[in-house]
């Protein structure tokens, strides 16, 4: 049973363009009112996921619903519903930042004035300059600008901080946090598609890795991953024998000192490990850029 | 009030900010009355979700550590709990438990166990007599 | 519909809309037979690219995405669409027709019929080819390119029909407007088909199918057009050769547009009316000239528009070579797909067959010089004409400036009054370059050929200068504005001005010198009188007129020279009568002409001169024609060059 108010439902998702399929089989599944944070490298699929759910692209074969309805038959209803910002920002070039917004916000039925004021002023963006003159990440801000602006319910962004200045990021970041979040929390949803994982990591609540098209990794909640996810370090006196360490995701040798990567097993390969009398033994957590980094790579 | 979240810490966010705000009253760097900087503003610093922010205070708020006046924020409670003494004393022990079963783990010997705690007594009694002379200036 | 967005669609079209009317109205202003035919292949061409701009402009600037994530319906944006191409191309097709019915042209029906069918066609058909393509260049080629095929074969079958059997012509025209209408409703709904279920894959709206699309060739060629490794020349060419994708394609359309022409010609020699054979022959023609212009505008258009040609200019390539490659692909696509191909396929039925190459190659490199000046192709295109008006003008001007100028410096000094001075100043006038010039000025049997050989003679420093300046311009950061291309434009065509206006200063001059000073004071002489003439009243037999040189100078210019020739010498002017009534000659033994016997009565006028000989012209003072003159006394002069 699915329930209709659900943000974003995918199941079984195919995508291919010509013979190279790009998405395969892709399911997940977005909770209202948290951020989703959908993460794989380039190329992994993640820009044709999102493509689908406003039916610039069309499946080939699953089932896409955004608030319970069908990209392709409710075009209008859900693009009404959700606000886009793509990786590559491209505007008229001869259209000023005012006209821009002005003409975006022809097709919305809300649009917050204050809010575009506020951010403009923050980003200090002048309205009277053409969009073609502006720089990339100025142009990012007026696409996030109108995407907020509208306070839809779900707020789509597509590798939005990629070729970014650093402080354009984090603005970039706090406008999100700030602009987009207000009102009900339930009925601000996010969904992020990066590489980026870094800054975004105080911003997920669950995550999902995309690999060659391929959903890697049930979606988790992020505390839960930081938690399960550890690295383990341990250095001996000698070399130390063969120890059983299946139940670790990637083993690293150098020497005397050993580095493995635990899902969820760390405490039972702490015993392990104890067990040899290492002269150090360490643990921390994984960031989330490292479980994908760790996952990846194994 | 300066917070930091470690995400190394395998700990989830809202509890790492829970517990910094409790050693912030604890140590006097909050004192009751004081109001806590509102949701906004604090995760856009952290630039942390809103929501980690807002449970982070809620859990405060169920424990009766800080009160929440609509309109006003959230401010630190006078050190009243509600709890009759019997009840923290068990809390208490609890925790302190964990903290053995850890020093064990970590060879810690009885003594100097003892000693630690001391020690770490004495340094937050320092830090809430600088806050104290901080205030009287 | 709502204002704003239709304000939005309708800002980028405002500028190439007032040039298509522009040079589809310069009818208007100023009507030589090749500007007239030109505004017509405008009109077609101009309909076409601005039937393509509203879906062609969203693929341009990469914007489709954006409008198709916006909360609103294909059916919408299509609606929007379409209705933005009708109110421009129909307002545009308007306009340039009344224009020409203004200036006279004539209009007949058929010439109606054929545009209304041209822009409705167009409109309905330019926005598939467009979204097929994903570009503004692929639009206007395939959209033309199977408009070509529809109209020749069309035309081709009914014509076919036609002579076979004795319809009425209103029957024939049911089924051309039915073919036409047909063909305009499919291509609408192919085109809401193609929008309603577009996918925006790629680079945010897709790849240009032209230029990116998959390779149609075998996979020999294909082999060869793969850069190596090693050399870079080579590479260099073959880039060349793949970016004019488009242009080959065409070629080829338009190749079998030319055959049809080529097979009607055959089969019917004198049966083709002149609607069938304007209609065809202009089809292919225009054909031809969209792959001279796009053979020189595309590769450097796209290539600046993609990013790729700043990348190039970072490479360890010299820029020269780079420029100079390119120019050389351009102008051998120009020339093959322009000039050869229509030459091989219907050379018989073409005359003036050199012209055709020689506009083809300076069309080509116009289109590259104004690719090199303004960014993106689409603006170059629409600058390629204005550029060549400016210039053609700007030669006019120079054609005028020169002689007016010269006469005028003649009539305040007399250079040639010392006679070694004009006898070497007119030895200029057996070099070949003012042998060319007095021919094409003076030849009128193939004016349209001399003119251009002219021009091109004349143009020849005027397209150095052209060169060079493509080669800087083609290492310049182009600002996206239009004053950089006036600018650029501004010593091109001062460049041309000057050029013709030299040479036709220096042809008067040293025609000038090579002529008579006596032939020249004549035909001033001539002049003056008759203006004296017409102001006084009628003469009668015993009053002569005496004139002065004064009074003659008031009449009419007369050079310094011709004054020098008449010193102070008193003209007579007397009602004809004997003894020299009906004869002509000097002095002592008129020689008798039968024009005595008409019975006309005509002034003469006796003109004595400075060296003592007289000059003596008869003419009738009604119609001012000149019965006879000549001069008596002195040595005979000598003939003015060119005259026998």
């Amino acid at each position: 049973m699915k329930s209709p108010t659900l943000p974003i439902q995918i199941e079984n998702l195919t995508y291919a363009y010509g013979r190279r399929e790009a998405v395969r089989n892709l399911s997940l599944t977005v909770e209202p009112g948290r951020c989703y944070g959908l993460f794989g490298r380039n190329g992994a699929g993640k820009t044709t996921t999102i493509k689908c759910l406003l039916n610039l692209l069309r499946p080939q074969s699953g089932q896409v619903r955004v608030f319970g309805l069908d990209p392709a038959k409710h075009e209008v209803e859900v693009k009404r519903l959700l606000s886009y910002v793509p990786d590559q920002v491209a505007f008229y070039p001869w259209m000023s930042v005012r006209e821009t917004l002005d003409y975006l916000a022809s097709f919305r039925a809300h649009w917050n004035r204050q809010t575009e004021q506020e951010l403009l002023e923050r980003f200090q963006l002048d309205p009277a300059q053409r969009t073609g003159d502006l720089s990339k990440g100025q142009r990012t801000q007026v696409a996030l600008v109108a995407a907020v602006c509208p306070e839809t319910d779900l707020l789509v962004l597509d590798e939005p901080t990629s070729g970014l200045d650093p402080i354009v990021r984090r603005e970039f970041i706090e406008a999100v946090i700030g602009a987009y979040q207000q009102g009900v929390p339930g009925k601000r949803t996010i969904l992020v598609s990066t590489h980026l994982i870094t800054e975004f990591e105080g911003l997920i609540d669950d995550f999902t890795l995309i690999d060659h098209g391929r959903s890697v990794l049930t979606t988790l909640d992020a505390d839960q991953a930081r938690e399960r996810y550890q690295k383990i370090r341990a250095r001996f006196a000698q070399a130390p024998p063969e120890i059983d360490l299946h139940a670790a995701l990637r083993v690293r040798r150098d020497g005397r000192e050993l580095e493995l990567i635990a899902n969820g097993s760390g405490p039972e390969l702490m015993e392990r490990l104890r067990e040899h009398n290492p002269e150090a033994l360490t643990t921390e957590s994984l960031t989330l850029e490292e479980i994908f980094v760790a996952i990846l790579k194994s | 009030m300066i917070l930091q979240i470690n995400f190394k810490s395998g700990m989830p966010i809202y509890l790492q900010i829970v517990d910094q705000i409790r050693a912030a009253a604890a140590s006097g760097a909050l004192r009751p009355g004081e109001a806590l900087p509102s949701i906004r503003p604090l995760a856009e610093e952290l630039r942390v979700n809103r929501n980690t922010i807002a449970k982070a205070y809620a859990e405060l708020e169920s424990q009766g550590v800080i009160e929440t006046l609509p309109g006003r924020g959230s401010f630190l409670k006078e050190n009243q709990s509600a709890l009759r003494k019997k009840v923290r004393r068990e809390l208490l022990i609890e925790d302190i438990d964990q903290a053995i079963v850890q020093a064990h783990h970590l060879q810690v010997p009885h003594d100097e166990f003892l000693e630690l705690i001391r020690a770490r007594l004495d340094v937050l009694d320092d830090k809430r007599r600088a806050h104290e002379d901080h205030k009287e200036d | 519909m709502n204002a704003q967005r239709m304000y939005k669609e309708a800002r980028p079209l405002v500028w190439p809309w007032c040039a298509v009317v522009c040079a589809g109205a310069l009818t208007l202003v100023h009507p030589p037979q090749p500007l007239g035919e030109v505004s017509y292949l405008v009109f077609v061409l101009g309909i076409l690219l601005l039937a393509t701009l509203p879906f062609g402009n969203e693929f341009q600037n990469r914007t489709f995405s954006l409008l198709l994530s916006q909360p609103i319906s294909r059916m919408q944006i299509w609606r929007e669409k379409l209705s933005i191409t009708a109110i421009v191309v129909f307002t545009a097709a308007l306009i340039i027709l009344s224009s020409w019915r203004a200036s006279g042209v004539h209009m007949d029906r058929g010439i109606w019929g054929y545009a209304a069918a041209a822009a409705i066609v167009f409109v309905a058909s330019a926005p598939f080819w467009t979204l097929f393509t994903r570009s503004i260049v692929g639009g206007v080629v395939l959209s033309f390119g199977v408009y070509n095929f529809v109209v020749v074969l069309g035309y081709q079958v009914l014509f076919w029909g036609r002579g076979h059997s004795k319809l009425p012509a209103s029957t024939f025209i049911a089924t051309m407007s039915f073919v036409f209408l047909g063909y305009a409703g499919l291509m609408l709904w192919l085109g809401w088909r193609k929008l309603a279920k577009f996918q925006a894959i790629g680079d945010m709206a897709g790849g240009d199918l032209l230029t990116a699309g998959p390779d149609v060739l075998p996979a020999a060629w294909v082999g060869w057009l793969r850069c190596r490794p090693t050399g870079a020349v080579l590479n260099l060419f073959r880039k060349e050769f793949r970016l004019l994708r488009p242009v080959w394609l065409i070629s080829l359309l338009t190749a079998v547009g030319w055959a049809c022409v080529t097979l009607l010609g055959l089969l019917h020699p004198q049966g083709l009316t002149r609607n069938f054979e304007s209609a065809v022959v202009s089809v292919a023609v225009i054909g031809t000239l969209i792959i001279a212009i796009l053979a020189g505008s595309l590769s450097l258009g796209e290539e600046r528009t993609s990013g790729t040609h700043l990348w190039h200019l970072t490479l360890p390539v010299s820029a020269r070579r780079q420029w100079f490659i390119k120019l050389c692909v351009a102008l051998f696509a120009g020339f093959v797909g322009a000039g050869l191909v229509p030459l091989l396929i219907a050379g018989r039925l073409l005359e003036s067959s050199h012209m055709l190459l020689l506009v083809g190659a300076l069309l080509t490199f116009a289109a590259f010089w104004c690719a090199c000046a303004v960014k993106g192709t689409v603006p170059a295109v629409l600058w390629v004409l204005p550029v060549m008006i400016a210039l053609y003008f700007a030669v006019q001007l120079g054609k005028w400036a020169g002689p007016a100028l010269t006469n005028l410096f003649f009539s305040r000094f007399d250079p040639f009054a010392n006679a070694k001075f004009a006898a070497a100043v007119s030895r200029f006038g057996s070099t070949a370059f003012f042998k060319l010039i007095h021919a094409a000025s003076t030849n009128m049997t193939d004016s349209a050929q001399a003119a251009l050989v002219l021009t091109t003679t004349i143009l020849v420093p005027t397209l150095f200068y052209a060169v060079v300046q493509s080669y800087r311009l083609f290492r310049a950061q182009l600002q996206d504005r239009a004053l950089s291309v006036v600018r650029s434009l501004l010593p091109l065509a001062t460049t041309a001005f000057l050029c013709s206006f030299a040479s036709l200063a220096f042809y008067t001059f040293v025609s000038q010198a090579a002529q008579d000073p006596k032939w020249t004071a004549l035909f001033q002489i001539v002049e003056a009188i008759q203006k004296v003439q017409s102001g006084a009243g009628k003469l009668d037999a015993a009053h002569p007129l005496q004139l002065t040189v004064e009074d003659l100078a008031k009449a009419s210019t007369l050079s310094k020279s011709t004054r020098r020739l008449l010193g102070n010498s008193h003209i007579t002017l007397a009602l004809d009568e004997p003894p020299h009534h009906g004869q002509f000659g000097c002095g002592e033994n008129p020689q008798p002409h039968g024009l005595s016997a008409l019975g006309y009565s005509w002034y003469s006028a006796i003109i004595p001169l400075a060296d003592g000989s007289r000059f003596i012209m008869a003419f009738d003072p009604v119609t001012h024609y000149v019965i006879s003159f000549g001069i008596c006394g002195g040595p005979p002069p000598r003939f003015p060059v060119g005259v026998h």
